[in-house]
């Protein structure tokens, strides 16, 4: 029994591994067919995982509704707003058009008028501290930070329809050998060359430890998603 | 939306500016408006997801072709979905290491898929379409006085770099030291001009050389930076300063255009209050809005004086 | 400059920086100033391997943004699906994202029904379609690489994909022209991983401005065709169809929002270097 809880899984992640990389080298029957199925059933289990971290979450908002929490009424009204869009959601799509997941059911309904709203909302917040931080946080206390806050100026107003503009005035009216210093190529330049550089070298680096996680993975070494018994 | 009923939907459009305004004033402070927008947020968005994760995934992939299958291959699925119902065993303390099996294969799937291609994407693809360009003849030509120059160059900066580091630099008199910066600065010149100037006679391949060589550094500098095996000290401190300039310019670009990424949701919801709603809305919505607005307030004003008191009591 | 008036500059209530943005926001939206966009070659990038794929040919859209980057994201979705469709491209769109559906839904259903309202009705299944949600992320693309009908078999109505017209001639995911990934997360680097350097799709990235400068290193080494980044790159995209667009009108806000910033990040720097300064004075005495 001690084999199938603690050598069984690694022996599993190195074998799909193994057969995982030369099924990369080698695309021919029965690799290819392997990796074919192995990715069907990958999208499979996926799904069910996903629904687990669902339940983790209700489970959490139930005990807090249980045992009478602070802030237990609001725990509610997330059950509750569960409970309704899903119901909505998985009844079949009749004559009536309100349950399903088409378009113009009550279920998209929420998406669109309850959903998308919150979310978009919560994630525009940021524009607000964003621009309080830039106040009070943003101060070029070292060099470093002076070369991101002239290259952060440059991008935001070279981006802009006024950027651009005046860009186009600087050429035109005052005159054409200020082309190097136009804002909007500016803007081009450090987007297409620095920037590049370095998130090539952040891409490089990226690569060596993606390979080596994922070879310690498959030869046993890294066993951190065995859980606490391991 | 123009799926709904005009009823439909202009109760939609409230409902949405009333999550809108209830979260945009948890930026005047925490409030039960804001917590009750959130709570019905996650809850939504949960459900959502749920319904999502049924019938896109599980009913459409494991589901119907056990039902309608297209072959007898077709029952090979019910493999995976048991794997799948495995996970759920994680809530049984006595059969929790049952989960182990599918989280296994989704470990060992996940690495041996990434490995690979990655490299290829990553590694190969981006290490070699920096260096490419310095070989390519196109772009620096290859002539025996830019050979000369160029071999001249690399042999001035690393004599430089070597003795900087060893601290034999600072024996030198100041000729010695005249000499090789001297000698680093004129052959590296002399070396784009006739590898690039004088064989293409145009301003403009200077200017992508100098690109090119922008680029080479950048990597090798940004590499070298977070290459922690070597003390970055004495020249090569100039090294992984080099590429801490780089990181710099990056970083600025990243947050010039997070401002406009983040500014632009700010723009999208305020568009939506005034022209969907504030232009559109009638008198006889807001005669029968208010008094709903009203009954939520005192329920969640009533509701959060009850937490306070219980809480006080404890 | 006195210090207390440094100070009070320095620590001026957030509140009143959060009323400004919003009032600054709201001035273009009411009066709207119509500024001009400029083209970049990034967004042509995208537009002009759109525009020369020959009519009939299938186009593939991947619609994996959430609901939080709708008001940056669909502005540029509705262009490029429009694009399609204008050229008589049929589309087939899908989903690695559990909330793109819902996105992928809004925009077609509304770009379909302005062709409607055109004169030009377009058909589910034979000019358009869309698979739905498959989980798996870079699973899903290996799926979709071998077997595209295979890895979909539902599309998000429930019909079989084998008997779809639109799919007739697809096998897998190479046998796509064209592939245009609006995305708000770093799921691109899994398109061009699995997608284009397994068997070479052209890929175009539509994202958000946050994703955007990471990207142009992909860009540069021939990863993708082109990138339309943020709002910005949908009003590009919106000028290149002839039209001014909710992202092109946004434009206006984000020109005035950008330069209050600007000033804020003035201000507050000036007010610390003077703070600074008349410490050291301070403590030179």
């Amino acid at each position: 029994m001690d084999f199938f809880k603690r050598k069984f899984p690694i022996l599993v992640v190195f074998v799909v591994g193994l057969l995982m990389i030369i099924a990369y080298y080698v695309p021919h029957k029965p690799f290819n067919q392997f990796e074919g199925g192995a990715s069907m059933w990958y999208m499979i289990i996926r799904s069910f995982a996903l629904v687990l971290a669902f339940t983790s979450l209700i489970r959490s908002h139930y005990l807090k509704i249980r045992e009478g929490k602070l802030g237990w009424g609001y725990s509610l009204v997330m059950f509750l707003a569960l409970i309704v869009t899903t119901v909505f959601g998985v009844l079949p799509y009749g004559k009536n058009n309100l349950f399903g997941t088409r378009s113009g059911t009550i279920y998209m309904w929420i998406f669109d008028y309850v959903n998308t709203p919150a979310a978009a909302t919560v994630f525009s917040l940021l524009a607000f501290y964003i621009a309080s931080a830039a106040y009070r946080a943003f101060r070029v206390r070292t060099i470093d930070a002076t070369i991101m806050l002239i290259i952060a100026i440059i991008v935001m107003i070279g981006r802009v329809p006024w950027g651009e503009m005046f860009s186009e005035f600087m050429t035109s009216k005052i005159s054409h050998h200020l082309v190097f210093i136009r804002l909007d190529r500016l803007t081009s330049f450090l987007l297409n060359y620095p920037t590049v550089a370095a998130r090539r070298a952040v891409y490089i680096g990226i690569a060596l430890a993606t390979v080596s996680t994922s070879l310690r993975v498959i030869l046993g070494v890294e066993r951190t998603y065995m859980g606490s018994d391991e | 939306m123009s799926h709904y009923s005009p009823l439909a939907t202009t109760i939609g459009i409230w409902i949405a500016v009333g999550l809108t305004i209830a979260i945009y004033s948890f930026l005047y402070k925490d409030n039960p408006f804001y917590k009750l927008a959130e709570h019905l947020y996650i809850g939504v968005s949960t459900g959502y997801l749920i319904v999502i994760a049924w019938t896109d995934s599980i009913e459409s992939l494991l589901v119907e072709p056990l039902l309608h299958p297209r072959s007898s291959e077709s029952y090979l699925i019910i493999i995976p979905g048991f794997l799948g119902l495995l996970m759920f065993t994680r809530y049984f303390k006595k059969a929790a290491w049952l989960s182990r099996i599918p989280l296994a294969f989704l470990i060992g799937y996940g690495a041996g898929l990434a490995a690979p291609p990655t490299i290829q994407a990553y590694l190969i693809r981006h290490a070699g379409i920096t260096i490419a360009p310095i070989f390519n003849p196109k772009q620096f030509a290859l002539n025996p006085m830019s050979s000369l120059f160029g071999i001249l160059s690399i042999g001035f900066f690393t004599t430089l770099i070597y003795f900087v580091q060893t601290d034999r630099y600072t024996d030198w008199g100041f000729g010695r030291r005249l000499f090789i910066i001297l000698g680093t600065v004129l052959s590296t010149v002399l070396f784009f001009i006739f590898a690039v100037y004088y064989p293409h006679r145009s301003l403009w391949a200077f200017i992508e050389a100098f690109y090119i060589l922008l680029l080479l550094v950048g990597v090798i500098t940004v590499l070298f930076y977070f290459f922690y095996s070597i003390e970055h000290k004495k020249s090569l401190k100039g090294v992984a300063k080099t590429g801490i300039i780089y990181l710099m310019v990056y970083f600025g670009t990243s947050f010039g255009y997070t401002v406009m990424a983040r500014l632009s949701l700010a723009i999208g919801r305020m568009r939506f209050i005034v022209d969907d709603w504030l232009k559109k809305s009638t008198i006889q919505q807001w005669i029968i809005a208010i008094p709903v607005i009203i009954v939520i307030t005192i329920i969640l004003l009533w509701q959060e004086n009850a937490s306070r008191t219980a809480q006080k009591s404890e | 400059m006195n210090i207390k008036v440094i100070n009070k500059f320095l620590s001026i209530d957030r509140r009143i920086i959060y009323v400004l943005v919003a009032v600054v926001i709201l001035i273009p939206i009411i009066k709207p100033l119509n500024l001009p966009v400029q083209v970049t070659k990034e967004v042509l990038g995208v537009y002009n391997e759109i525009d020369k794929l020959p009519p009939g040919s299938k186009i593939l859209v991947a619609f994996d943004y959430e609901p939080a980057s709708t008001p940056e994201m669909d502005p540029m979705a509705k262009a490029v699906i429009r694009h399609c469709f204008r050229n008589h491209l049929k589309v087939i769109g899908i989903s690695w994202l559990e909330q793109g559906r819902g996105n992928a839904q809004n925009v077609l259903s509304f770009i379909t029904d302005e062709f409607q309202r055109q004169g030009r009705p377009l058909k589910y299944g034979e000019d358009y379609a869309y698979m739905g949600f498959k989980a798996g992320e870079s699973a899903m693309i290996m799926a979709l690489v071998h077997d595209f009908k295979g890895a979909c078999i539902r599309d998000y109505l429930g019909n079989d994909v084998y008997t779809m017209p639109i799919l007739k001639g697809i096998g897998s995911l190479g046998d796509f022209p064209y592939l245009a990934v609006l995305h708000d997360d770093s799921m691109i680097n899994s398109w061009i991983t699995y997608g284009h350097e397994i068997v070479g799709i052209k890929i175009g990235a539509l994202c958000t401005a946050i994703m955007a400068p990471g990207i142009y290193a992909n860009l540069s080494a021939g990863q993708l065709t082109g990138i339309v980044g943020g709002l910005k790159g949908g009003s590009e995209y919106e000028k290149l169809l002839g039209y001014r667009g909710l992202a092109t009108n946004g434009m206006d806000s984000q020109t005035l929002v950008h330069f209050l910033i600007i000033i804020f990040i003035l201000i507050g720097n000036f007010a610390y270097l003077a703070k600074e300064r008349n410490l050291r004075k301070e403590r030179l005495r």
